[in-house]
């Protein structure tokens, strides 16, 4: 329940009855989210205890956001919004906070595929959008965590790396423009979001309200963005394969898959050089043996069979032979073209002496599985089956194929210490993933760790074993900026990038200084 | 079997708010306009109305942090139980999960605890009284027979036994469809047989809203009849009765001893064999509604007793195997075995449909507790069939096709809707 009953009064006006709820069955449904004590808070079994929001609200305008935000500084409420809400960084920290469902503002304002791009509400999803993308012979970048996730999110605030990176970029390389209600309630518009307008670049904000990592929330709520569109080598309805649970794509004529293994991390950062240099890969990733038979290899409908299939790849003998992978997809728009870059894929596989990853489990089943997966980011949140609901995992982007791949030794001795100490899940080796972007100018790289979410004790110790894992990154110049980092971790990164989080802060004073918009994944817990 | 809410705690936990409960399952969906999968979320918007809330609220409930309240029971029963959470959290949680299962216990609890909707209990009073959720006579159930010369299966020996169910015995209006369904079995030569007065209601409607206690005693009643009548198939034209018998009679540990067939069944499996034939051509084009009773809520049950254990360091496995229950093993190719037969009707695809169906609206009590929120999501499917260029929506369930009549009725809006019965009636 929000602290002033006059507030809660006029925020209920300004939406509507039916749009504003403080009773504790609406609102404790928003207290469970995934990573809350993996970023440091509480096992699982106390999330609802510990996040007591004090009321939600769904506006269902932009001029409806400004009101409310204006009426959170009159009566110095907290407040965060979030659009789909995937993830502990959507949920406001503190005790009787406002929490901003976007859920009724979800339009299609526009898609301009001949002028590239397409402008949304916050809570369109990526799916819903590329449904439409793909009539229209185009595509935009999906996200990797799913494309049930809004695009707004990972536009405005969040990092938003996926599958496609490597051609697509990362979600914040795409914002052409955006509405915005500042932590005081002002109004922004920039680049392409005014409907009926000419598009113009505008000034470029992204520093202020994004940076690299995306402010979580903590810099007021975004209304509209438009993001770039790219070209969509494939058809404009892809053929569904496979029944549910394990829906897969038909893959079409002109697109190809390689899934491949090499024999160590560095060749694997080679063969991605070289694979980018050429400009040949739609998609470009290295996956984790843990991830492809999660997702795609073996019968991958539950846990059941993602054991199942561990067991047959170890009877096999071939666990170790899949340490260091790649898989990627090639689409081209001409005979000619897929001819051309076929012949380049085979000359690479053979300089970097690439062979064929975990032969006989790669059907076309587990072909069609992955094509969806990769190319509509489907099924990523399959780690809550793993982890019981639950997720760990850190380290970041803004860094280079082979910084991380030189962290991989070390992560996995880290990785394997905390797997013999009986906390985490044994997945192999490690269950680290990472992509090259904007062909290879970046890399994303991400971990994933999985424990007892129910067990206080084990989530200490898993907890600990992300400040380990932050630290090994850090010590070897490799922990990118944000993801998981805010708070002690990220000052300490900082320190060795000109101090940045001091500017965050800075922006953080200016643009909200009653410190209102949850800044808790932005700056960190009790952080001003 | 059936199990207590606490039962179901683990489970409660596992929830990761991933969000695929609010959508289609994500490879099929094809466009912004009709990518949702849940009619309760699309109408109230609040997170605890999607079927991920309703576990965060159930968690919430147990550890007694969320009161009754007039809010909480609207959650509770604002569901028209449709089941599509329940597959398209299939995809993410493979077999971990048991949403339907889950939103059946909370609602049974609630009613334990006296936590009961008057319109709710109005139907299930009436079900107590006069073995229908109308209240009307049970003496008038077998009405729909006068003048047909039906078996009386209490009394003669019959291969089938043909149960009509409360709607199509009780609706005026809809009645003729099981008319129509005795005639094409007496031409196809079925032995079969009718209940009559002596039939009863399936209890599903009551399930739904939490008396698990009279599904129990619907479920005996039935077991009873059929060791009665001897027969060896039941049949039924509901697809809420189907559903009852061939998937929640099981899981409440009273399966049935016969095989369960759906009339689209039976009909598409005489027309496959010769025995019926509709040659005359009808000039429309349809577009078909998968009930969920009959689709995702119309697969088989497994019971699963086993237990959860760690491996590879606390990843759980199913010991032994937990069936994973994904809604493609519904009845959906026969309905459309038999449109695509009759001549000259074009026969066209809705955006969402076989598991992804979106429900009519009639079930777990919305119809009788809310009837706009019914009347709403009727209206959402019929603006996907409209848009599909369809003249006539074509059904196989008489709840659905009776809320669909009700929503064009107060809506103004025009469509045609049809069982499959009496499309082939036109087509004779």
């Amino acid at each position: 329940m929000l602290k002033s009953r006059e507030a809660s009064k006029i925020l209920e006006n300004v939406v509507g009855k039916d749009n504003f709820s403080e009773d504790p069955a609406v609102v404790s449904s928003y207290s469970v989210q995934y990573s809350s004590e993996v970023l440091g808070f509480y096992s699982k079994e106390e999330m609802l205890d510990k996040i007591r929001i004090g009321a939600v609200i769904m506006p269902g305008s932009t001029e409806e956001v400004q009101t409310i935000i204006r009426v959170c500084n009159k009566y110095k409420i907290s407040y965060k919004a979030f659009s789909t809400g995937l993830g502990a960084w959507g949920t406001p920290r503190r005790e009787n906070a406002l929490q901003i469902d976007m859920r009724r503002m979800n339009r299609i304002i526009k898609m301009d595929e001949k002028n590239m791009y397409a402008v949304v509400e916050p809570y369109v999803s990526h799916l819903e959008l590329q449904a439409e993308l793909f009539k229209r012979g185009v595509t935009h970048h999906l996200i990797g965590c799913g494309s049930q996730t809004s695009i707004l999110a990972s536009a405005t605030s969040m990092q938003g790396t996926g599958h496609s990176s490597v051609t697509t970029a990362y979600q914040g390389r795409n914002v052409l423009g955006e509405e915005w209600v500042t932590p005081t309630g002002e109004i922004v518009r920039w680049g392409l979001v005014e409907e009926g307008k000419a598009g113009h670049p505008g000034p470029g904000l992204r520093g202020i309200y994004r940076g690299r990592a995306g402010a979580y929330g903590a810099l007021g709520v975004f209304t509209k963005v438009a993001v770039k569109l790219y070209p969509w080598p494939g058809p404009t309805e892809l053929e569904i394969t496979g029944k549910n649970p394990t829906r897969g794509y038909k893959i079409p004529y002109n697109f190809r898959i390689y899934f491949l293994t090499l024999s160590s991390p560095e060749k694997v950062a080679d063969a991605t050089y070289k694979l980018a240099d050429e400009e040949i890969g739609y998609h470009i990733w290295y996956y984790p043996l843990f991830i492809h038979t999660q997702r795609w290899v073996g019968e991958a409908k539950s846990n059941d069979d993602q054991y199942d299939t561990w067991k047959k790849i170890e009877a096999a003998g071939l666990i170790e032979k899949s340490m260091d992978t790649l898989v990627v997809i090639i689409a081209a728009y001409s005979e000619k073209e897929l001819n051309y870059k076929e012949k380049v894929m085979r000359d690479i596989i053979e300089e970097t002496a690439a062979t064929e990853f975990l032969p006989g489990f790669i059907t076309k089943d587990v072909m069609e599985r992955f094509f969806a997966a990769a190319i509509v980011s489907h099924k990523p949140c399959t780690e809550f089956r793993s982890g019981s609901g639950e997720t760990g995992g850190g380290w970041s982007q803004f860094l280079s194929v082979d910084a991380f791949m030189k962290g991989k030794r070390p992560f996995r001795e880290l990785f394997r210490k905390y797997v013999e100490k009986g906390v985490l899940n044994d997945y192999g080796y490690d269950t680290f993933w990472s992509g090259p972007e904007d062909q290879k100018a970046m890399a994303h790289a991400e971990y994933v760790s999985h424990t007892n979410p129910r067990n206080r004790g084990l989530v200490e110790e898993h907890m600990k074993f992300q400040k380990e894992a932050n630290e090994l990154a850090l010590k070897l110049r490799i922990l990118g900026t944000g993801f998981r980092a805010a708070g002690e971790t990220e000052k300490n990164l900082s320190k060795y990038l000109g101090n940045y989080f001091n500017y965050k802060r800075k922006i953080k004073m200016v643009l909200d200084p009653n410190d209102l918009s949850d800044s808790s994944m932005y700056l960190g817990i009790g952080e001003k | 079997m059936l199990k207590d809410l606490k039962h179901y705690e683990s489970e409660l936990g596992w929830c990761g708010r991933c969000s695929y409960c609010k959508w289609v399952d994500l490879p099929v969906l094809k466009s912004h306009r009709f990518s949702k999968i849940c009619p309760s979320i699309e109408d109230r918007n609040f997170h605890a109305y999607s079927g991920g809330g309703r576990l965060n609220l159930a968690w919430a409930f147990l550890k007694g942090m969320v009161p009754y309240s007039e809010k909480m029971l609207d959650i509770v029963y604002r569901c028209t139980m449709c089941g599509a959470c329940d597959i398209s959290c299939r995809v993410i949680m493979g077999n971990m999960i048991s949403n339907n299962e889950i939103i059946h216990a909370q609602r049974v609890r609630c009613v334990e605890d006296g936590q009961i909707l008057p319109e709710h209990l109005v139907m299930v009073d009436n079900m107590k009284k006069e073995d229908n959720p109308f209240g009307e006579k049970k003496a008038k159930r077998g009405s729909w027979t006068d003048g047909l010369k039906l078996k009386d299966a209490i009394r003669e020996k019959v291969d089938v036994l043909f149960h009509a169910g409360c709607r199509f015995a009780y609706d005026e209006e809809l009645r003729d469809v099981i008319r129509e369904a005795a005639g094409f079995l007496q031409e196809a030569g079925v032995d079969f047989g009718v209940a009559g007065g002596q039939e009863a209601c399936c209890g599903l409607r009551a399930f739904d809203v939490g008396f698990k206690g009279e599904m129990e005693k619907y479920a005996e009643d039935m077991a009873n009849r059929l060791t009665t009548t001897r027969a060896t198939k039941l049949v039924t034209p509901c697809a809420e009765c189907y559903s009852a018998f061939k998937y929640y009679y099981h899981w409440i540990g009273r399966k049935l001893d016969v095989e369960v067939l759906h009339i689209t069944e039976l009909i598409d499996q005489l027309i496959e064999e010769g025995k019926l034939r509709f040659r005359k051509e009808i000039r429309m084009k349809v577009t078909y509604h998968d009930p969920c009773h009959l689709g995702r809520l119309g697969e088989d049950y497994e019971s699963w007793d086993g237990k959860w254990k760690e491996v590879v360091g606390h990843m759980l496995i199913s010991d032994p195997p937990k069936p994973l229950r994904t809604g493609e093993n519904g009845v959906y190719q026969s309905p459309r075995n038999i449109i695509n037969r009759i001549p000259g009707l074009e026969v066209t695809e809705m955006e969402r449909n076989r598991a992804n169906a979106w429900c009519c609206g009639a079930g777990g009590g919305a119809m009788e507790a809310f009837p706009n929120f019914a009347k709403r999501t009727a209206m959402e499917r019929i603006q996907e069939a409209k848009a599909t260029g369809a003249d006539a929506l074509v059904t196989s369930c008489p709840w659905c096709e009776r809320n669909f009549k009700d929503a064009l009725k107060e809506s103004g809006e025009k469509l045609e809707v049809y069982d499959i019965i009496e499309l082939l009636r036109r087509a004779k």
